[in-house]
Formats: C-alpha cells, structure tokens, sequence
C-alpha cells in the first residue's frame, strides 16, 4: 500500500505534467507555484495520517 | 470509515482552496491589490481558532455539568489546535499588515484584542500546569476556559466593533461583505473555513488520543 502511494507520487508530476507541459509555463507559472503548495499541503496532510496510524497502532497495543 | 470521512473532506477542502484562491479573478482594489487573497488563508486561521475555542468551551461547560474527565480531555486538546491556529493568523496577519498598512503591528483593537485573547488562553496553560490533582485542574480550568471564551469573544467581536479600526469588520471600517465579499471570494472563502475547521478537528482528535494513552 505504501509502495503503491510512493510510485504514484513520484510518477504524478512527470506524467500529468508531461502532456499539459504548457498549462505549466502559462499565466506567469502560477501553476508552478499552486503546485509546489499543493505539494507542501499534502506532504503535511500525509504526515497528519501517519501520526493517526501510529497512534492507532498504540491504542491497539493498550 | 466514518471516522475517516471528515478527514479526507478537510484536505480535500483545504487543497481546493489553496489551488483555486490562487486562480480565481478577484475584485480589483487599490492598496489590497492581489493580497486580498489572503482572506482565503488568514482569515480562515481565525475562523478555525474561534470553531476550536467554542469546541473547548462546550466541552468545559460538558465537564462541569457530569464531570466527565474525557471532556476536560477533549477541551484541553481543542484549545491547544486553537492556539495553532491563533499563532498562524497572528503571523500572517503581520505579514498582511506589513503592506498594506505599511507596519507589522499597529495599535488597532482588533490586533491587540486578539494579542490579548492569545495571552488569555495561554494562562489557561499555565493554570492547568500549575495543578496535579485531576478533578480539580480539569474543574478549576473549566471554569477558567469560559470565562476566556467569553473574553475572545468581547475582545475580538465586540470592542474592535465599537472604535475605528484598520482592520475590515469593524468600527467605521465596512467588513469585506460590505462591498466586495463577491460571489468569487465567497466560493474560496466558506470551503476554505470549512476544510480549515476539519483539519484542525483530526489534529485535535490526536492530541486526545495520545493525553489518553498517556494516562
């Protein structure tokens, strides 16, 4: 299951960034900038859901 | 799974509003210029401080009514993500301020009402850490966290209200609604609110999680 997100994570930008390679220059490169947040976000929000899990992990220890 | 849901919504929600506040057209102003997009990410600090802080109040008011001590837990978890939240509106709000109104801090009631909420609620740490016994620091913070939540509310609902302030929402200072909450900002702005309060929700479950394992 961790692998699998992994690899997705690593194939997203280079395969959705590969055909819409333009979206990515246009407007000034916002789009760059909304990606690297959205990155940031989801790195945190991922983490969020591994404290849960270990902290679930403790609780069924107890 | 239930569990689950809301968690999911919270990010989903939150990643909304980070991607599409950066899209959306926004109403053209002087001076706020393209900052006005930080209603979409400061403003939702405070919104989610102030959900965290009812939540702590209910569930102090919870306590004292069957004094259960997992309310206290629970209302003592809430008000530390509120103060997250608190130290994050309170540092963006700067950065806002710096430009545009040219200073990091001014004496204006809204910023130093909140300033003294922030120091409102830490006494309320204080206080807790200052007792051993359990029932009496889960009572006597109880009632000291009603009467914060009654002062947050008078120190940044209501007095900012009745003087002139810099900050939109108060005095002679029209609110964003006012004159430009537009549709626009308003479909960024509630999910934006919304996703905020779920996050801070899931990160107040584990802070009550691990007191509960810890006692």
């Amino acid at each position: 299951m961790r692998n699998r997100i992994a690899s997705a994570l690593a194939l997203l930008p280079f395969g959705a960034f590969a055909q819409n390679e333009s979206i990515m220059y246009s407007e000034g490169k916002i789009y760059v900038v909304i990606a690297v947040i959205s990155l940031i976000f989801l790195g945190l929000a991922g983490y969020l859901v591994k404290l849960d899990r270990s902290i679930k992990k403790l609780e069924n220890e107890k | 799974m239930k569990g689950r849901v809301y968690k999911f919504a919270g990010v989903a929600l939150v990643l909304y509003s980070l991607i599409y506040g950066l899209l959306t057209s926004i109403p053209e102003l002087p001076i706020i210029e393209q900052s006005i997009r930080n209603l979409f990410y400061h403003v939702s600090m405070w919104f989610t401080m102030v959900a965290m802080m009812a939540g702590s109040f209910g569930n102090a008011i919870a306590y004292l009514s069957k004094e259960n001590l997992q309310r206290d837990t629970r209302s003592v978890s809430l008000a530390e993500v509120g103060m997250l939240f608190a130290g994050l509106g309170l540092v963006t709000g700067m950065m806002w301020a710096k430009f545009t109104w040219g200073a990091w801090w001014t004496n204006d009631p809204k910023l130093n009402g909140s300033a003294i909420t922030v120091l409102i609620y830490l006494a309320y740490f204080v206080l807790r850490n200052a007792m051993d016994d359990e029932r009496k620091r889960a009572r006597i913070s109880a009632v000291y966290n009603i009467f914060a939540f009654v002062m947050m509310i008078v120190f940044i609902g209501i007095l900012p209200r009745m003087t002139d302030s810099l900050h939109p929402g108060n005095g002679g200072n029209p609110g964003f609604n006012s004159y430009d909450l537009d549709n626009r900002l308003r479909m960024v702005f509630y999910p934006a609110v919304l996703g905020w309060i779920l996050i801070g929700t899931w990160i107040a479950s584990l802070r009550y999680r691990i007191r509960k394992l810890q006692a």
